[in-house]
């Protein structure tokens, strides 16, 4: 039976900021409640998806294929495996509250409200194509608009120039918005451009008949080749991942900016580099794989750790957020680079996690800096008084980040240095721990700072608590992620379905 | 020598959490387990017997009490039994749990640490001894202490269930060990006695030496009141988050600001630095073009012949 969900999915967006784009420019509430539409539409599909997913029959379900190339094997294959409903229901949650974040964006509200839609109809499309050459067209339609929406509608601020590297002071103003909309997309760019030769190599050597990542996934490359595209794949799609040392256009990017584009971005934008690593680099390279799988893991470890002591120091609230995503990546990829079905479970369900964490994070600091008109945390206190809501929401988002059980980020973190410790990697679980430790410091330093302590000085005297829209952003945020912690296993049979089959091809006759 | 009634009871709540880990150092997981539930039921009533007191005299000082037990018999009388019982006087709930963790810690780490175990238990008894006479015995410290008064039931019926388990909670070690699937069975011996006769001591030496003056400070106690007055665990704690784990997150954030985003900014930088320079090739002048082809075209025919 076919019911062509997964179309309806990834197209509603689009969809809508195509009749977006034909609004008159004034009309304020049509551009906004046509967006809602449409992110309604995926996020009840990508329910409908996930709940229907046959998960005892497991493999691809629901296969829509439109040929569009036929003569080089290009089709547009759409099908969903165990991953696709978890994750489609995460960029549906995300998108959905992002809306709700972005109703009082007053600037160009029309061409916002299109690249927003846009971006994540490319977003959805990553996550269940089959066709690798789609997978990557999707995956660029998800990545471009970043550079207007940052560009456009960022913050900017300034970074003096210090160090032995000022002389690139000269050239651009560090941390201002087309600074870091630049950095972000040429940092990006030049993994696409990896991404690029890896995937014709595997095209080619796999006879230049068919990009359908099954096809790809039977092909036996030759160790050598593995070995070599391998990195490309994983450098390529971990740029996006936030994986060290190719993490700093993250920072920038996300404190500059706006509320709806930090959720999506580190959301869900993260999450694509990852699973672009897992799904395209591990699934079709398992050589390769096992080759370099100890410097993907140590570098995650390092990823975990590095993002976690530098968010400690940090002053500037939007930039606490985005170090503990460059460290909460690491934990997908540690998680990945066990090779091991509760890794790669952990590492599936983090990506969900964090993303529905560090979204409702995000759209917290947007409510915090409207109203406070600044995210230097040493001059707030004492928000609490003022704005109950947020602070609750806020300190359920740090309670999430550190592990608390009970929250969706306990489960992940917990099955990952789980599946670490098992497989034996002590000094990866070691460095895991300890960043699950120095993030406990830091969420718990900065919401006191935020919130308590006596009330906010004079200067603030435009607080108030969250409004309409922002309430419902704040609690499908909120309430996911409780839900998923009390109840992970909704997402994870599914994800394990997924698990099994993709780790086959690395561990032949892996077993739960 | 806290003075705080409720700081008493937070330390000892420490040192009994040593209890519990040192019986499951020595392998008796109901040991640790029956002295957590007892430790519950009197620890709990010590603290609602305390904040009773606080209640009344609005004071946590000990020293702003005194003679309680007169003018409010139901808090005094729960505030002793649960003393008691945390001393481990036989009878009560916390001398079978502390005797199942001590026979446990005897037979399976040896004299040292049964040693150690038995020493705090005499000094619990001597530290509750001391709360229990200067709060609740001898003269009521000033005039708020003497006009306190008994809080409503709505406070006093707690305090009678868990002064009942405090009292009665010995009964269900047998259950407990079945429970656990571990054989239980009353013994007597050198342990138990011994313990008893320490709490017991404990009790008396408290009454000698503040019976006689409620604020004396022996001078073994006032040396390791020193030390806590230091806050010198506080201290390395705060000296270990400013002085080590910040100093290396600030390096860190600098390192990753300055340098490894630096390097990048640099790549960027020089790429365009780089096209600048090669810029004045471009002349935009027909004879400098002419010229570069024929240079060109004279080359590959030089090149062309060498081969």
């Amino acid at each position: 039976m076919n019911d062509h969900l997964l179309s309806l999915i990834v197209a509603a967006p689009a969809l809508a900021a195509l009749v977006v784009m034909f609004l008159p420019d004034g009309a304020r509430q049509a551009i906004r409640w046509v967006s809602l539409l449409g992110a309604s539409v995926s996020l009840l599909g990508s329910i409908q998806a996930l709940v229907t997913y046959d998960s005892a029959r497991g493999g691809l379900q629901r296969v829509e294929d439109y040929p569009i190339v036929p003569s080089m094997g290009v089709h547009l294959r759409l099908a969903q495996d165990g991953w696709g409903g978890p994750l489609l229901l995460l960029t549906g949650v995300i998108i959905f509250a992002g809306v709700l974040a972005s109703w009082t964006v007053s600037k160009r509200d029309k061409e916002y409200f299109v690249l927003l839609l846009v971006l994540v109809s490319g977003v959805l499309g990553v996550f269940v194509s089959q066709d690798l050459l789609i997978f990557f067209l999707f995956y660029e339609v998800a990545v471009l608009p970043m550079y207007l929406l940052i560009g456009i509608w960022g913050a900017s601020h300034a970074v003096p120039a210090k160090g032995p590297f000022q002389a690139a002071w000269k050239a651009f103003a560090v941390g201002d918005k087309q600074y870091a909309a630049m950095k972000l997309t040429l940092m990006l760019l030049v993994g696409s451009a990896a991404i690029m030769a890896a995937i014709f190599v595997l095209y080619l050597q796999a006879g230049a008949t068919s990009f359908d990542l099954a096809h790809l996934a039977a092909t036996n490359y030759d160790r050598d080749t593995q070995i070599i595209v391998f990195p490309l794949i994983w450098l390529g799609f971990g740029t996006l991942a936030g994986v060290f040392p190719f993490h700093t256009w993250s920072p920038d990017g996300h404190a500059s900016a706006p509320t709806a584009v930090s959720m999506l971005h580190a959301g869900v934008l993260m999450k694509l580099g990852a699973f672009g690593v897992m799904r395209v680099g591990m699934v079709l390279l398992p050589e390769g794989t096992h080759f370099w799988v100890p410097v993907v893991g140590a570098v995650a470890a390092v990823n975990i750790l590095y993002g976690a002591l530098c968010a400690m120091s940090q002053t500037d609230l939007k930039y606490i957020v985005a170090y503990s995503s460059v460290s909460h990546m690491g934990v997908v990829m540690l998680g990945a680079a066990t090779l091991t079905p509760a890794g790669w479970d952990g590492a599936v369900f983090q990506m969900v996690a964090h993303g529905i964490m560090t979204g409702l994070f995000f759209a917290l600091v947007g409510i915090v800096y409207e109203r406070a008109h600044t995210r230097a945390i040493a001059k707030m206190g004492g928000f609490a008084t003022v704005m109950p809501g947020v602070a609750v929401f806020f300190t359920l988002a740090c309670l999430s980040s550190l592990g608390l059980p009970g929250t969706a980020g306990f489960v992940s973190e917990f099955v990952v240095f789980l599946a670490a410790w098992r497989s034996g990697h002590l000094i990866w679980t070691i460095a895991g721990v300890l960043g699950a430790f120095i993030t406990a410091i830091y969420v718990l330093r900065a919401t006191r700072a935020i919130f308590w302590g006596p009330g906010p000085s004079d200067d603030f005297h435009e607080l108030s608590d969250a409004r309409r829209t922002e309430w419902g952003a704040l609690i499908i945020l909120g309430t996911s992620l409780v839900a998923l912690g009390v109840w992970p296993r909704l997402l994870l049979d599914p994800i394990d379905v997924g698990t099994l089959t993709h780790l086959a091809r690395l561990v032949p006759g892996v077993v739960r | 020598m806290q003075t705080d009634i409720k700081k008493v009871l937070a330390y000892s709540t420490c040192s009994q959490l040593g209890y519990m880990v040192a019986a499951l150092g020595a392998g008796s997981v109901m040991g640790g387990f029956f002295h957590l539930t007892t430790h519950a039921f009197f620890k709990a009533l010590l603290f609602l017997a305390a904040g009773s007191a606080i209640h009344a005299v609005h004071s946590n000082e000990i020293d702003d009490m005194g003679g309680l037990a007169k003018r409010m018999p139901w808090t005094g009388a729960a505030f002793v039994i649960g003393a008691l019982a945390l001393a481990g006087i036989p009878g009560f709930s916390g001398f079978f749990s502390k005797d199942l963790v001590l026979e446990a810690v005897e037979h399976r780490l040896g004299h040292v640490p049964w040693i150690a175990l038995l020493g705090t238990a005499f000094l619990t008894a001597f530290y509750m001894g001391r709360v229990v006479v200067v709060a609740f015995f001898g003269a009521p410290s000033g005039e708020k202490a003497a006009h306190a008064h008994e809080p409503g039931w709505s406070m006093r019926g707690p305090l009678v269930v868990l002064a009942a388990l405090s009292l009665l909670g010995g009964a269900f070690t047998a259950p407990f060990a079945r429970l656990h699937g571990e054989p239980y069975a009353l013994h007597l011996g050198v342990g138990p006695v011994l313990a008893a006769a320490l709490a017991l001591g404990g009790f008396a030496l408290a009454y000698r030496v503040y019976g006689a003056d409620r604020r004396a400070a022996p001078a073994v106690l006032e040396g390791l009141a020193k030390v806590a007055r230091s806050r010198a665990v506080n201290r390395f704690y705060e000296f270990g988050f400013h002085r080590v784990a910040l100093v290396v997150s600030s390096g860190l954030a600098w390192t990753d600001r300055y340098l490894v985003d630096g390097l990048i900014n640099m790549i960027g930088y020089e790429t365009l630095e780089g096209g600048r320079r090669a810029r004045p090739l471009q002349t935009g002048l027909a004879p400098d073009y002419v010229l570069a082809a024929v240079l060109g075209v004279v080359g590959l025919a030089a090149w062309a012949v060498a081969q």
